[in-house]
């Protein structure tokens, strides 16, 4: 015989007694990885003892030039090219700050170490900042900017691009693509030419529709392998503006950058007990400086959102 | 081992350098307020307002050359462009890649003549909010 119940617990009627747990799981902000900084010329071991001007003699502006011997003995023509004197100026302090107060930091969960997952949060996004100050660059670039606000990245406009470096006497060995996530996946990808096997190689060879990159095997600092023998990198820190990304190939010496902190790292990260706040103060702070030291060793790839490849 | 490879199947006069099929990114975008400059060389730029503080307060620097002088044209709400772009959604479909190309150039074109005279230049973004917007230091308030 069985016995009928009409009325079993639910689980809001032993809500009393049904544990939460807190993991020592947390979800934290993500971030992309340091590429533009990590690759254009980096001034600031000159900033170390101080100043905030860097002058860096340009002799390419005005170069000496090559003069032929017609008449043999006659006296020889010297020249004396001006130079340019040039200058960056470190003229950016961003920072980034928090206060937790004493009850509020005591309270939290012994789990957690919530000051150092924040300040580990700003740290990362004083790295973003200064890659998006580099990668603002573009803006300068004059000589060579390829495609527009309607372009669908092209490989002749890659071509185009890398003749544009080679022509101006800059060492391809010396360079690097950055590109968009987007103009990576959604058009780079869809180029017939860069995953057919006519250009991966012999039939066992891994392409990139099976590595997700050119030539590299893994994803390592957001390294997408070689295009044409030079680098590509991906960064969602390139600049978009009307749906259209500005793309980069860039000689190491086209932009440049000094950061200035005491002590010498790139981001200083300092923490205090504040007493007249009762609370534990932390400040992430960056001082820095970008320019463009070569414009044409530079290339804008323009490319639009609008249209993806297939 | 005998390495197979594919290169003499198919002629390199058809390797295509564009996408074969390119196609409209159908998700929707948001139009966002834009901001136009003109370089010395007469060409013209647009940027967010994030970036156009930058380029408005000078602060690129440019070495081998005099700092290039750039003219602020104007700012927009970007809904031309907007339009144009969905537009061009549906010319793709009707006319093809260039034709979408092209409305989506117009658009950008008118997108300027409607900026152009609208001087409201970007806000100050050097201290900004958890939300990227701008923020007085002193008040801790929206400005």
């Amino acid at each position: 015989m069985f016995v009928v119940t009409t009325d079993p617990f639910t689980a809001s009627d032993l809500a009393a007694v049904i544990s939460e747990t807190w993991t020592t799981i947390v979800n934290e902000k993500t971030f992309n990885d340091t590429v533009l900084a990590n690759f254009v010329t980096d001034l600031s071991s000159f900033a170390v003892e101080g100043s905030d001007i860097f002058h860096v003699p340009d002799l390419f502006t005005n170069a000496l030039t090559v003069s032929t011997q017609s008449t043999q003995g006659a006296e020889i023509t010297t020249a004396s090219p001006a130079e340019v004197d040039t200058t960056l100026t470190i003229n950016t302090h961003q920072y980034v700050a928090f206060i937790i107060g004493d009850k509020d930091l005591v309270q939290i969960a012994s789990k957690y170490d919530v000051n150092e997952m924040y300040a580990r949060e700003a740290r990362n996004l004083l790295a973003e900042a200064l890659e998006q100050a580099i990668a603002g660059l573009w803006s300068s670039i004059s000589t060579n900017a390829i495609g527009d606000t309607a372009t669908v990245l092209s490989d002749a406009e890659i071509r185009q691009g890398i003749y544009s470096l080679e022509n101006g006497k800059y060492r391809l060995s010396e360079s690097a693509f950055f590109f968009h996530p987007y103009t990576y996946w959604n058009q780079l990808h869809s180029v017939t030419k860069y995953y057919q096997q006519y250009s991966v190689g012999p039939a066992d060879s891994r392409g990139p529709v099976s590595t997700g990159n050119f030539g590299s095997e893994g994803y390592a600092l957001n390294y997408k392998g070689v295009l044409y023998g030079i680098p590509v990198y991906t960064t969602s820190n390139i600049v978009s503006g009307l749906q259209t990304y500005r793309n980069l190939l860039l000689h190491k010496s086209a932009f440049g950058f000094a950061v200035q902190n005491r002590g010498g790292a790139r981001i200083r990260v300092q923490a205090e007990n504040a007493i007249r706040n009762l609370g534990m103060l932390t400040v992430c702070d960056i001082k820095y400086g970008v320019a463009v030291l070569r414009e044409p060793a530079a290339v804008l790839l323009n490319s639009s959102n609008a249209f993806l490849g297939s | 081992m005998a390495v197979l490879c594919y290169s003499e199947i198919m002629n390199p006069s058809e390797i295509p350098e564009k996408p074969l099929y390119a196609s409209m990114n159908m998700k929707r975008e948001n139009p966002e307020r834009i901001y136009f400059f003109e370089k010395e060389n007469g060409s013209i730029i647009f940027a967010k307002e994030h970036e156009a503080h930058r380029i408005y307060r000078r602060r690129n620097q440019v070495i081998g050359q005099d700092k290039e002088k750039i003219k602020f044209l104007g700012s927009s709400d970007g809904v031309i462009f907007f339009k144009a772009v969905e537009e061009a959604k549906v010319i793709f479909n009707q006319k093809g890649l260039e034709a979408a190309q092209e409305r989506i150039r117009q658009g950008e074109k008118e997108e300027l003549e409607v900026a152009r005279g609208q001087m409201i230049p970007p806000r100050n973004m050097d201290a900004i909010d958890r939300g990227n917007n701008p923020i007085n230091l002193q008040t801790y308030g929206n400005i």
